[in-house]
This record gives structure tokens, C-alpha cells and sequence, in this order.
């Protein structure tokens, strides 16, 4: 067990390392002169210059990298190019809207994913499970901006039913008030996970369902809800751990297209501006940032996996949580 | 992501005998196998009928795409009298802004977002085939550092860098796909890396190798030929993300150049009228729910019918 | 079956508990509208009964409340209200806010400002000539850099010399005519709130607190969702007619128009004629037009290797026919009029007479035959950020197009869209594209701030050295009407090099709830200048 968690560490840190470059390499390989936007036709020589200092674009890629990344390191993202402030506390601003909507819409996922997952297999072949089967096709097919678009037409506009951007009301400050303006992106952010959690739900369900242990208990005149909640139930949440650490990115990085359309103040609209913007650090601290928790979340579910069901030890850990 | 928890989805849509059938189809390996993969895809069709409407439909809207050139309308024609007009008999999805025909820009819409999808699912499948096979047939060293290469394709942030990217180099339609393709050959990779393992220690690889055939002769006649059940399942899935991720960095203006337009930039263009004229909205996101519907379900469909074999 | 039936049940009820979440949220909206729900709500309902309120849909949140924190509208329109200019000039009539008193002598070398002594700063502190001292210096010798727009003229130095706290002598090295009006247009900085430092002003907390001299100050900022400010009760030019502004920030544009018809902000700025004969059908609403004091022009490179004669930019001008980019891309001439020359009719010495380029197809066609143009195609670039500029390309494509001219577009963002258009101000001009439109902005009043670098350097247009001659002679002459002539001049003759074509001068369309006043009051290019006329019913 030591072994396998070393060996995980030992991968991680490797891979981290690897997105380091490539986090630092994509800004650099871009074409046009980084410099050419900071500078202003009424700038002197000297002014010009100076410029380029600053921005570091006088010293070698290999320097500026090893610099950025000793500062990343102690938490230190370097300062936004377009307002002069530390790209870290920007984030850290950002953060707590971010993660309310990403954890919402995860819970939405999961409190309704988990009963239409049991039905289906439960109720495997039937017209309900084709109906779930379905909507969960549908729920992986969907333009999300698209559906964004459709429920703020349909719940703000015409039924004027909910708000249609940002997170508070001017003024009010209330739970129910947050909450009216989470449902939307919220929702809409749930539909991808929903349909995922689902059929992964339904397919081990139905495996579950086969197994001996199930039988056994079966036989034994264990009622049907006890089987389901007591074993089957117990046995699926770990796939769908494994499927939330793949998720911890997203559930921090935010999703841009989502959280624009909604006005969501999150990270999202952040680094969407930050591109816009063309705010290097920003971007680079963008990339590392979700880089690290997708491989952390990666690494924590493998982790738990491997705690939870010993048979995966060596090795076999790698058919999971990618 | 999306594959695999499809993947994982042993579904029952096929009765049990189905298996048996299958088995004893696939005897001998290697040159009848042909026959026997076509024959288990009509026959998965035969006895899905959702899996048959899907396939007409993305037939008709491939045949529609195609033959766009046949509408009388230029779909970059301008004409300030028509601009916005609903949807009507002369113009079935109404007109644009430009007064364009919006019905026949949807048609060579179509023809990007397909292009774009299979451009780059084909892209995406013979990288990842290549990588996944060469590095699952050689094993040992090489295998371990192209893996940890797949692992850390897979753990970037895809989504965002390929925005990053699309806008740091010129969009276009040729930075599309290479864009999509760049960040969705790991997981292909990952299959065909396993199925490699597991069939290079079968009988008929085994027995090709003791007949002196070479690696390349291996891998190309023996190998390839023999995954390509899993190789159709994931591009079948693989033109439904790519078209799905297309609309969305066409959606943030990062797709064709205009006047040119894809779905994902006709959604683009109508979020600015959406109060006023949803159906502007309606007719491309429909287009794209049900394209990217379609070949998610077959996708699923030819997995349930073709995978079993790979299991013995 | 009657456990599967209780199992579903449970699941339904799981299910549910997001529907019901919908479901009890939307009664409580409905009744809230209504304004007798929850005691909060009441609450919230009787303060604002009695306070005026505006709001006001922002592009993107800023990132501190200095003045120049940064250059686009939307940004500035951000800390507008905090910060007065010293005056505005136009061309009719010049306004004061910190100057109360102008003078320029005769041979304008000589300008003497006089500061409004009751103009304070929002904690108190009065409004002095050492605040604009400390503004030129924070400009010339703080952490930026920013500009030497207002202390340098040709390389030689601007003289600000203070004669006491209110009074300011500028001695100019030599006559530049825009310099007055550039001038008047800067918002200074508190001195003593930075303490005299200009090194750390960025860095400061004071840069998050926005201490101005404006009609209004800031009460609360909720980063990334809204900035509100309220009214500046010891406001040296009276009172703001509305008690609170807020800056509330939607990046998307449908949601802007959402929040709009479901009331939740005052006002939008729309930009096709569709949504403006909408909404002045509905009387619940209010339509204002303000011009943006913008040229927006089309371009050939000058360094371009496809089109290097006179002829092929005589082709390319007489294949554009302006009326169909009007009529298509704005529709009507409120939302935009059409360019006439280089300058709009905001400008001081706006050639009104002048008539735009004629369109001419057959002419086109010949002349681009002769030129070789009908053997390439160009590539076209422009900013996709920008309000018209993308459906302008598209417009101007399919008419090339008629002319034999085969166009590609290349639709970017701003920052590489200037990168790549202004590549010239950081070395050699770009030869990857050939045509391009822009826009002038800041085009109240002296209009030589922009058009003077881009008219004389042959890397940016293809003036004659008679069009360069004319203009560098208008913006050093100091006799009123001998610098119109030069400049009317200057109009006729850079439309004779055929390089630039001035495609629209926009407006601001404002709709407004009812019962909004005050948004034509001004003519201004950021939104807006003077937010103590806007008043709420």
C-alpha cells in the first residue's frame, strides 16, 4: 500500500512538473511580440525599454521559468499584467463564489443522478430505463451554453421566475436570494455530471445486482430496499468518488462559458477576461492552477480506491480514475 | 470523460444469445474478421431502432450538408431587405441579420461542424491508435514514458487550453481541428494500448510471430485489424465530443472565419437576437443536440454489439 | 412491489428536492414583485422607495478605482463617476469641472488654469494645483510610465508652474493645437491621500478606495458583481439628482437585455435598428442618442505587398458602396451616421461640406483589372470586440467581391487585433494583413490627438507629403482661423490619397426605463460625463 501511494506521489509530481512547462511553454510559443501590447505609440525609447524590463522579456525563456516557477512554488503567481495586482489574490477573491456553484451543482448531480441510476437498473430494459437511458443521452449531447441560453429565456424572461445573472440582489442579503440565483448555472452545470453519475449509477447497479453476495442475501428473504440501499448502493458510491476526484478541476476552475453567460462572479469570468486580455500570468496561473487539482483529484481518488477495495494494489490502480 | 462512463455501461441491450453468436463468428481471426464486423454492425442496427433513426438522421443531415450547393440562396449573399425575417416558405428557418438564408447557412454550418468532427476524430483515432498500439506491443521502458506522456494529456485541462490556444493562434478551421485532435488522442491511446496487451499474447499473434512476420506486419495486419470494433466505437464517441467541443469554442468566437459558420458560431451570432428572434437560437442548437445525440448512441450501440468480443 | 413502490417513492422525493427548490424560490420572486413578503424584503422595498436609485450594466468588474486605471470605455465608465475632469472642450462650447477659469494667450504658449476652490476631495481634503502636479509626476516618474502626453511637446519640456494653490501657469515650448483639449480631459490624482509617493500608487490600498472629487463616492464594492456608489452630498457642483449609482457587472449581452426588461437595470445600450424600433414602440420605455464622437474608418496597409499602387486603393475605395454598409449593418441613421471625412461632426474643424468617397462598381472593376488586385486575395482584418466592426467586414467583403476583389477575413480579439494593427509602434509595421478597419476615438474637440501620428508616418497610411505638410502646419498654428483653413484642408487632401475611408460616426442609443431623464443632456464619448443630470422618476 505504501508502495502504490509512493509510486503515485512519485507520478504526480512528474506530471506536475510536466504541466509546468506546458503551462509556461504555450504562452511563450504563441506568435506576435508579447511585448508590442504593452507598449503605446506615444512611448519614448527609454519609456519602451523600460517596459521590457519589466516584463522580464529581456532575459532568456529558460531564466524567466525558473523564476516563475520558484515563485509558484511559495504561492506566488506574480503580479497581473493589466492591473498590477498579485494574480493570487485575485484568485483567492474569486474562489469562494466558485466553489459554492461547483459543489451545488455536484450535489444537484448526485441527488438526482443516484435515484434515476437505481431505477434504471434496477428496472433494467424497461420503459423507464429507457426513458432515464435517454436523458442521460441527451444530458451528454447538450450545448450546455446552449441550454444556458434556452433557461434564461424561459425562467427570466418569460416566466420571470428567477434572476438571470450574478449572485445577489442589490441590497439583499439572503440566503433564499443566492440560492434563487444559483439554480440556473447551477443546473445547467449539473446536466453533463447528471447524465455521467447515471449510467455509471445504472450499469453497477445492474452488475450488483448479479453478484453473489446479492443472491445470497436475496435468498435469505432480505428485502429488496435493504439490498439496494445496504450493498448495491454502498458498492457504487466508490466509482462515483473516483468520478468526483476527476471532477475537482471543474469544480474549481470553474466553468468560463457557464459562468459569463450567468454574470457568476467565479474564476471562470476571471480567466475568461484574463484571456481576453491576454493576461500572461493570469493565464499561466490559470493552467497550473487546474492542472494541479485535476492530478490531485486524480491522485486522491486513486488513493481512496485503492484503501477501499485492496484488491487494486499494484498496478491495476491505473485502470481507475482517469 | 464522457467515454468512460460509457464504457463502464455494460448495457443488456443484446439478448444473451447474441454472445454465442458472436464467438463463433469471430473464427478464424485475421481475414474473414471483415465480414463478421460488418454483419455484427448491420445486425446492431437491425435490432436497434433507436440506433436505426439516429442513423438516418446523421445520413440526412450528411446528405443535406452536402448537397448544400443545390439551394438557390448564396449563404453569404447580402441583402439589407430581408435582414430577420421569420421563418416562411421562401425562407424555412427565417433570415439573419445580413438577410441571408438562414436555412442554407445551416447547411454549410453543418458541413464545418461535420468536417471539423470527423476531421479531428480522425486525427484523434490514428494518433492515439499509434501511440497506444506501438507502446502496449513494445511494453518495458518505452511504453512506461509514453504513458505517463498520455497521463498528463489527460490531466491537462483540456477545455481551457484549448481555448487558450485557439486564441493565441489564429482561429481557423485547420487550428480547430489540430486543436481538438491535440487534446483527445490520450484516451484512444489508453484503449488501444490495453487491447494491444491483451492480443499480442493471443494464438494468432503468437502464431504469426513464429512465422517470422515482422512488428510492422504484426501490428498492421494482425493488431490494428483486430481493434477496430473499439477503434469505430471511439470514434464514433470521439466525432460527438469534437463536434460538442467545436460549437462551444465557436460559441466564444473562436471557431471558422467568417462569413463562413459553424453551428457553434450560428448560436454565436443569434445569442445577440435571442429575445427577439429565439428561433435563430433553436435551429442550430437543435442541429447540434441531435447530430452529437445520434453519434452518441450509435456510438454506445456498436460498443454493446462489438465489444464482446474482446472480452475472451 | 410495495417496497419498489416505497423505493420510488423515496427516489421521487430525492428527486424532487431540486424541483421543489425551483418551485417555493419562484413564489417568493412573484410575491416579492409584489412588495410584501419577508420582513427583509419589506424592508428593502420601503428604503429604496424613498432613494433614487440607478443601475447601470457594466462589460467587467476593474481591478482598482484609480482614474487611469485603464483605457477602454468599459473600464472607464467605471470610475467616471468618481472623478472629475478639469474641463472638456467640444465643438461648441467648453464645460468646467475642477477649472473654473481658462486662458490661453493669443499666441497659445501661455495657459493659466484656475481650480474651482470649493471642489474637495471625497474625504474633505480640498482640490489643489499640487494634485495635478503629483498627476504628472505619478505619470512621468511613477511605476507605469504612462504617458508624457502633458509634459512633453517634440521632446522639450511642458513648464507647469504654480502660483498658488489654485493657480497654474503652463508655458508651452511651441504651439501644438491639441494640447488644450487633451489637457482638460485629465482626472488628477489626491495627493495626500498617496502621501506624495508616486511609486506605490498602483500598489496602495488607497488605489481599491477610490477617493475622487466626483458627483459621487464609493459605499461598497462586491468584487465581480456590482460597485456601488453613492451621492457626494458635499459635491462643489450641486448635488447628483439620484441618490445611488450602481455598477452592476454582466458580461454577456443577452443577459444585459434580460436584466433590462426584468427591470433590473436602468438602462441599455442597444445597436441594431431592430431592438430600436422596438423599443420605442413600447412606451415602457425611453430612447436617448448621444453621438460616441467616433470615426470608425477602413484602411489599406501601407506596407502591404498585394496592394502597392494608388490605382488598387482607388479600386478597393470605389467598390465599397457606404449606403449598403448603413443600411445593413446599422439600418438607420440613429444608431449611426455615415463618415464624410477623417473627422466626425463633434470635432472642432469637421469639413461639413465634404462628401464621402462616391461608389463607383464598373470603376472598381477596371482599376482593379489594371492594379493586378483581382489576381490575390487580401486579407482583412479587424477587432470581433468591437460594436459593428464584424458585420462592417462581412459587408465590405461581398462587395469587393462584386469588384473581382477577393477578400479573406481574419476576425481577432482586441489585444492582438491592436498588436497586429499597430504593429509599427514597436518596430516595423506588420505586413500580414492588407486591409483593416478601426476606430478614432476621443474626438471632441481638437481632433489632431490621434490623426497627426497616423497621417505623417508612412508605415500607418499613404499621405502625400503636401497631406503631411498640411497638417504638421495646422497643429502648430496658433491663429484660430488660419488653423481651421489648414485643417479643412488637410481633410480634402488626405481624402485625395485615397488611404483612409471614414465607414460611420456610431451614437450611444440608450433605452431607459421610464421615467429615466438626463442621458441627452451631453455629448460624450464614455458613458457618461456628467452623471449629476441623470435623474430617476
Amino acid at each position: 500500500m505504501k508502495k502504490f501511494c509512493l509510486k503515485r506521489v512519485v507520478e504526480s509530481v512528474i506530471v506536475l512538473i510536466l504541466i509546468s512547462f506546458f503551462s509556461f511553454g504555450v504562452i511563450e510559443l504563441a506568435p506576435g511580440d508579447i511585448s508590442s501590447m504593452y507598449i503605446s505609440p506615444t512611448m519614448t525609447e527609454e519609456e519602451k525599454q523600460a517596459t521590457i524590463e519589466k516584463l522580464g522579456l529581456d532575459r532568456s525563456m529558460g531564466e524567466r521559468y525558473v523564476e516563475w516557477f520558484k515563485g509558484v512554488l511559495q504561492g506566488d503567481f506574480g503580479v497581473s499584467l493589466s492591473n498590477k495586482r498579485p494574480v493570487a489574490e485575485q484568485f483567492a477573491e474569486k474562489l469562494p463564489a466558485t466553489i459554492l456553484l461547483m459543489s451545488v451543482s455536484l450535489a444537484l448531480s448526485l441527488v438526482i443522478s443516484i435515484p434515476l441510476g437505481l431505477i434504471a437498473g434496477l428496472k433494467k430494459n424497461t420503459i423507464i430505463d429507457r426513458i432515464i437511458n435517454l436523458i442521460a443521452y441527451i444530458g451528454v449531447s447538450i450545448p450546455s451554453f446552449w441550454l444556458a441560453m434556452v433557461m434564461i429565456i424561459v425562467f427570466s424572461l418569460k416566466l420571470r421566475l428567477l434572476p438571470s445573472s450574478g449572485m445577489h440582489t442589490i441590497g439583499v442579503d439572503s440566503a433564499w436570494d443566492t440560492i434563487k440565483h444559483l439554480i440556473m448555472p447551477a443546473f445547467t452545470l449539473c446536466i453533463g455530471n447528471l447524465a455521467t453519475f447515471t449510467r455509471y449509477i445504472r450499469s453497477n447497479t445492474i452488475g450488483q445486482l448479479e453478484e453473489e453476495y446479492v443472491l445470497t442475501a436475496k435468498s435469505k428473504g432480505t428485502s429488496k430496499g435493504k439490498i439496494l440501499f445496504r450493498h448495491v448502493l454502498k458498492n457504487c458510491l466508490l466509482p462515483i468518488i473516483t468520478l468526483i476526484g476527476m471532477r475537482l478541476a471543474s469544480l474549481v476552475v470553474g466553468s468560463f462559458i457557464i459562468e459569463s453567460i450567468f454574470g457568476w462572479p467565479g474564476l471562470g469570468t476571471l480567466g475568461m477576461s484574463a484571456i481576453q486580455s491576454r493576461d500572461y500570468p493570469m493565464i499561466m496561473a490559470y493552467t497550473m492552477l487546474s492542472g494541479t487539482i485535476l492530478v490531485l483529484g486524480n491522485f486522491l481518488a486513486d488513493i481512496l480506491y485503492a484503501f477501499a477495495d485492496p484488491r487494486i494494489k499494484q498496478g491495476m490502480g491505473e485502470a481507475h480514475g482517469r | 470523460m464522457e467515454d468512460k462512463a460509457i464504457k463502464i455501461n455494460t448495457s443488456n441491450v443484446l439478448p444473451d444469445d447474441a454472445f454465442e453468436d458472436v464467438v463463433k463468428e469471430k473464427q478464424p481471426a485475421g481475414t474473414s474478421y471483415d465480414r463478421g464486423l460488418w454483419y455484427d454492425i448491420c445486425r446492431s442496427f437491425k435490432e436497434n431502432k433507436v440506433a436505426l433513426v439516429c442513423l438516418i438522421i446523421l445520413i440526412i443531415i450528411a446528405i443535406a450538408s452536402l448537397l448544400a450547393p443545390l439551394s438557390p440562396y448564396d449563404p453569404d449573399a447580402i441583402d439589407a431587405t430581408q435582414k430577420l425575417l421569420p421563418p416562411s416558405k421562401e425562407h424555412w428557418f427565417g433570415t439573419d441579420d445580413f438577410g441571408r438564408d438562414y436555412f442554407t447557412r445551416a447547411l454549410y454550418g453543418g458541413r464545418v461542424s461535420l468536417t471539423v468532427g470527423l476531421a479531428s476524430m480522425i486525427c484523434t483515432t490514428i494518433i492515439g491508435t499509434l501511440i497506444g498500439t506501438f507502446s502496449g506491443y513494445k511494453g518495458g521502458k518505452l511504453d512506461m514514458v509514453l504513458m505517463r506522456f498520455t497521463d498528463i494529456f489527460l490531466a491537462l485541462p483540456s477545455f481551457l487550453l484549448m481555448v487558450v490556444l485557439n486564441t493565441l493562434f489564429s482561429p481557423g478551421m485547420v487550428t480547430l481541428i489540430a486543436v481538438l485532435s491535440l487534446f483527445s488522442w490520450a484516451s484512444v491511446a489508453r484503449i488501444t494500448r490495453a487491447e494491444t496487451m491483451s492480443l499480442k499474447q493471443k494464438d494468432f499473434v503468437l502464431a504469426a510471430k513464429s512465422m517470422g512476420a515482422s512488428h510492422t506486419e504484426i501490428i498492421f495486419k494482425h493488431i490494428i485489424p483486430n481493434m477496430s470494433a473499439s477503434i469505430i466505437v471511439a470514434g464514433s464517441l470521439g466525432v460527438a465530443g469534437a463536434i460538442l467541443t467545436e460549437s462551444s469554442l465557436s460559441f466564444l468566437g473562436l471557431g471558422v472565419q467568417l462569413p463562413q459558420s459553424s453551428w457553434g458560431s450560428m448560436l454565436q451570432l443569434a445569442q445577440k437576437y435571442i429575445l427577439d428572434r429565439p428561433s435563430m437560437a433553436v435551429f442550430p442548437g437543435l442541429l447540434i443536440l441531435f447530430t452529437v445525440l445520434s453519434f452518441n448512441i450509435i456510438g454506445d450501440v456498436l460498443r454493446n454489439a462489438l465489444e464482446p468480443k474482446m472480452i475472451k | 412491489m410495495k417496497k419498489l413502490i416505497s423505493l420510488l417513492l423515496t427516489a421521487a422525493m430525492l428527486a424532487s428536492f431540486a424541483l421543489t427548490g425551483c418551485g417555493s424560490g419562484s413564489t417568493e420572486t412573484t410575491t416579492a414583485e409584489g412588495g410584501q413578503t419577508t420582513e427583509e424584503t419589506t424592508q428593502e422595498e420601503t428604503s429604496s422607495d424613498d432613494k433614487k436609485v440607478f443601475v447601470y450594466p457594466a462589460d467587467q468588474d476593474v481591478s482598482n478605482l484609480l482614474p487611469s486605471s485603464g483605457g477602454s470605455d468599459s473600464v472607464a465608465v467605471m470610475y467616471k463617476p468618481l472623478y472629475d475632469p478639469l474641463y472638456i472642450i467640444n465643438n461648441a462650447e467648453t464645460r468646467y469641472y475642477l477649472v473654473d477659469k481658462l486662458e490661453v494667450s493669443d499666441d497659445g504658449l501661455n495657459i493659466k488654469l484656475h481650480f474651482n476652490e470649493n471642489a474637495k476631495w471625497h474625504d474633505g481634503e480640498p482640490v489643489t494645483v499640487d494634485d495635478l502636479l503629483f498627476t504628472l509626476k505619478y505619470f512621468t516618474e511613477g511605476a507605469t510610465k504612462t504617458s508624457t502626453t502633458y509634459t512633453k511637446i517634440n521632446g522639450e519640456d511642458v513648464v507647469y508652474e504654480k502660483v498658488d494653490d489654485y493657480n497654474v501657469n503652463i508655458t508651452l515650448p511651441s504651439y501644438l493645437s491639441k494640447f488644450v483639449t487633451t489637457l482638460g480631459r485629465l482626472c488628477i490624482y489626491p495627493e495626500h491621500v498617496f502621501n506624495g509617493d508616486v511609486t506605490t500608487v498602483e500598489t496602495s490600498d488607497a488605489a481599491m478606495q477610490g477617493i475622487g472629487n466626483g458627483p459621487f463616492k464609493l459605499k461598497e464594492w462586491n468584487k465581480g458583481e456590482n460597485i456601488i456608489y453613492e451621492k457626494n452630498t458635499d459635491y462643489y457642483r450641486g448635488e447628483a439628482k439620484i441618490d445611488e449609482l450602481i455598477m452592476k457587472i454582466i458580461p454577456d449581452s443577452s443577459a444585459k437585455e434580460v436584466a433590462f426588461q426584468s427591470g433590473e437595470v436602468s438602462c441599455l445600450r442597444i445597436s441594431s435598428k431592430e431592438k430600436y424600433e422596438k423599443y420605442s414602440a413600447d412606451e415602457n420605455y425611453e430612447i436617448y442618442d448621444t453621438p460616441e464622437c467616433r470615426v470608425n474608418y477602413f484602411t489599406c496597409n501601407p506596407v502591404s505587398s498585394k496592394i502597392t499602387s494608388k490605382e488598387a486603393r482607388e479600386a478597393i475605395f470605389y467598390a465599397i458602396n457606404l449606403d449598403e454598409i448603413m443600411d445593413t449593418v446599422y439600418g438607420s441613421d440613429i444608431m449611426s451616421q455615415p463618415g464624410k471625412t477623417v473627422f466626425c461632426d463633434q470635432n472642432l474643424y469637421f469639413a461639413k461640406e465634404m462628401e464621402n468617397y462616391p461608389y463607383d462598381l464598373e470603376k472598381a472593376k477596371e482599376l482593379a483589372k489594371e492594379s493586378g488586385l483581382d489576381q490575390v486575395t487580401l486579407k482583412y482584418i479587424y477587432n470581433n470586440q468591437r460594436v459593428g466592426m464584424p458585420e462592417v467586414a462581412i459587408v465590405i467583403q461581398q462587395q469587393l467581391k462584386a469588384a473581382g476583389i477577393n477578400v479573406e477575413l481574419q476576425a481577432m480579439d482586441s489585444p492582438s487585433f491592436f498588436s497586429m494593427f499597430f504593429q509599427w509602434t514597436s518596430g516595423d509595421a506588420s505586413t500580414e494583413w492588407d486591409l483593416g478597419t478601426n476606430g478614432w476615438d476621443s474626438l471632441q474637440g481638437d481632433p489632431s490627438t490621434q490623426i497627426v501620428m497616423y497621417a505623417t508616418n508612412p508605415q500607418v497610411t499613404n499621405c502625400s507629403q503636401e497631406t503631411i505638410d498640411m497638417i504638421n502646419a495646422a497643429i502648430a498654428e496658433p491663429n484660430e482661423e488660419l488653423r481651421e483653413q489648414k485643417f479643412l484642408e488637410f481633410q480634402q487632401l488626405i481624402q485625395d490619397d485615397f488611404t483612409i475611408y471614414p465607414i460611420s460616426c456610431p451614437n450611444y442609443v440608450w433605452v431607459t426605463q421610464k421615467g429615466v431623464t438626463g442621458l441627452d443632456t451631453i455629448n460624450s464619448m464614455v458613458p457618461f460625463e456628467d452623471w449629476t443630470l441623470i435623474d430617476v422618476a
